[in-house]
């Protein structure tokens, strides 16, 4: 291996990457009980994955989580690539405003969390204030304690933390459609649905699958949010799959089973980008 | 196109920009408002619109002087300790790494740098679960050091593959140059390249830290009392504290002025580096 001074990099790789993935396949065929400070395991055979395949609520999750994305996903990327094409002139102020929009981008989703909930709050939230006073609601909504309800409050405080990211990258590729294609459209007597679909699509179509698959491995993935605002409930009605994995491993001390679900969902999210680069 | 037109274009466009910043910034603004009014100013104000008569910066002085909760005071401490020493270990090591995989043909730097991709895409917890045994294991549960290792564990990697892509823009020439001039590979590194790297350093290291500032699940898998931070106590509330909703909204604040200023400062670096691939996870 090249360069000494390279050695801590591959170390690092060795022991916080490949060394915990085989463990982690390893840990989905055992039983651990910690006692004190000692480990003990018991090899189990595929016990795990057959719970995992055997409980109804492991595929009820995915189906949570396969919800949570497309709703949130789809609607985000409609309404940033939208904003993205009205917002898409040259005018004074537009640094500032993709300053502005890095701000939702940066800031810890625990701290959106924490506003959305705060905002959803029923009993004193400034959401149920402002609709009451309106007249749009009769009496307080328990947003977050309704398992009819909650997960579209997470969808909707997920839709907030993603768009300004797409919206920024979709307007810095837009800048580059060369103007003059318009003009050939407009020669040609193209409708502008027409000269979105044939001139600004194709060259904006990298742009738009990149956001696109990495949104959705995100969704996929997403926790902070989701674990503020409802940890899972109300019953497991936002229980996403890779909540379930924290609450087996680290709630119930299950250790088998949350790596096995892990393994589940990474080889899920693998075979998805496989898929989805393939197919654009 | 008729003036009036144009006109009409103007105004729609200032419009939708307008909508778009306070779609963007409501929440926030609605959040530094409840940081800086009293309990009860503010329960009146979130359930029944009473404007507050007087702001207080009471909520502030209260986490930094760690007077009504230790916890969140100690919990910010740790914060700053843990996401400035991942930043800086992790840009140190995972440089020196994506330099060596950008720029040295060895055999298996092909399949290394498609391994890195494939862990990236990978949820963290998959890794976690067996670090968290490796940690214990170690006795550095709810320790600093345990933290940031499995950090800088988890960005190094980032880092490199960021400069990667990066590096890859420069040309090999420059080095050559100064290794035929009689320059060693450090001394080449150190002269040559590092001035012109920087600006990708610099936005790494951005990203770094904004990821490691924010990190939730990490630090709460690993810590409990000791070393817990910022996001875990957001995250958590504060046990009997847990319905004050303006200490909480200042804590939120503070979480949130560390990466304003970045962007403000750095927006320029940051706005190059997320079209270079960089991206926040």
């Amino acid at each position: 291996m090249p360069i000494p001074f390279s050695y801590p990099f591959f170390f690092l790789m060795v022991i916080f990457r490949i060394y915990p993935i085989i463990y982690s396949f390893g840990l989905s065929f055992l039983k651990i009980v910690f006692e004190g400070g000692a480990v003990k395991t018991s090899y189990v055979g595929f016990e795990n994955w057959a719970v995992l395949i055997s409980d109804p609520f492991v595929l009820k999750s995915f189906m949570i989580t396969a919800y949570f994305t497309g709703l949130s996903v789809g609607i985000g990327i409609v309404f940033s690539l939208g904003v993205a094409l009205l917002l898409n002139k040259d005018f004074r102020g537009k640094k500032i405003l993709s300053t502005i929009l890095l701000i939702p981008w940066a800031i810890p989703s625990v701290v959106s969390g924490q506003v959305w909930k705060w905002i959803f709050n029923s009993q004193y939230g400034i959401l149920n204030t402002i609709l009451l006073k309106l007249n749009i609601i009769s009496e307080r909504v328990t947003w977050l304690f309704n398992p009819d309800l909650a997960l579209y409050c997470v969808v909707f405080a997920q839709i907030w933390n993603i768009t300004p990211f797409m919206l920024i990258l979709f307007l810095s590729s837009l800048a580059t459609v060369p103007k003059t294609l318009y003009d050939a459209a407009l020669v040609d007597g193209a409708n502008r649905w027409q000269s979105f679909r044939h001139v600004t699509f194709p060259w904006i179509r990298t742009t738009f699958f990149f956001v696109l698959i990495l949104e959705i491995m995100w969704s996929f993935k997403s926790f902070d949010l989701i674990y503020v605002l409802t940890r899972g409930g109300p019953y497991d009605s936002t229980t996403v799959v890779y909540l379930l994995v924290y609450k087996n491993t680290f709630e119930y001390f299950k250790f088998g089973i949350g790596a096995a679900l892990a393994y589940l969902l990474a080889i899920v999210i693998l075979i998805l980008t496989w898929l989805m680069y393939r197919f654009t | 196109m008729s003036n009036k037109l144009r006109y009409v274009e103007k105004v729609l466009l200032a419009f939708v920009a307008i909508l778009i910043i306070l779609y963007a910034t409501l929440p926030l603004i609605w959040v530094i408002i409840c940081s800086l009014t009293t309990e009860i100013d503010l329960i009146k104000f979130s359930s029944n619109l009473e404007i507050p008569s007087k702001l207080t910066l009471d909520h502030f002085y209260t986490i930094l002087t760690g007077i009504e909760s230790e916890y969140a005071f100690k919990s910010l401490i740790n914060s700053i300790i843990t996401s400035f020493s991942t930043t800086f270990i992790s840009v140190a090591i995972g440089s020196l790494g994506g330099y060596v995989l950008a720029r040295l043909m060895f055999p298996g730097r092909r399949k290394i740098l498609f391994g890195i991709i494939v862990f990236q895409t990978l949820p963290a917890l998959v890794m976690l679960i067996p670090l968290y045994i490796m940690i214990r294991s170690l006795g550095l549960l709810d320790t600093l050091i345990g933290v940031i290792l499995v950090e800088v564990g988890f960005n190094a990697p980032y880092v490199a593959w960021l400069l990667i892509g990066f590096l890859q823009g420069i040309p090999m020439d420059i080095e050559d140059a100064a290794l035929t001039d009689g320059c060693n590979r450090v001394q080449a590194l150190i002269k040559v390249l590092l001035p012109l790297i920087i600006p990708g350093v610099l936005a790494v290291s951005i990203f770094t830290f904004l990821t490691s500032w924010g990190d939730l699940l990490i630090p709460l898998i690993l810590t409990s009392t000791n070393a817990t931070t910022l996001p875990m106590v957001i995250a958590q509330g504060l046990g009997e504290y847990y319905a004050r909703y303006g200490f909480m909204s200042a804590l939120s604040v503070v979480a949130i002025i560390p990466p304003t200023i970045l962007i403000i400062v750095f927006q320029k670096y940051i706005i190059k580096g997320l079209t270079m691939g960089g991206v926040k996870g």
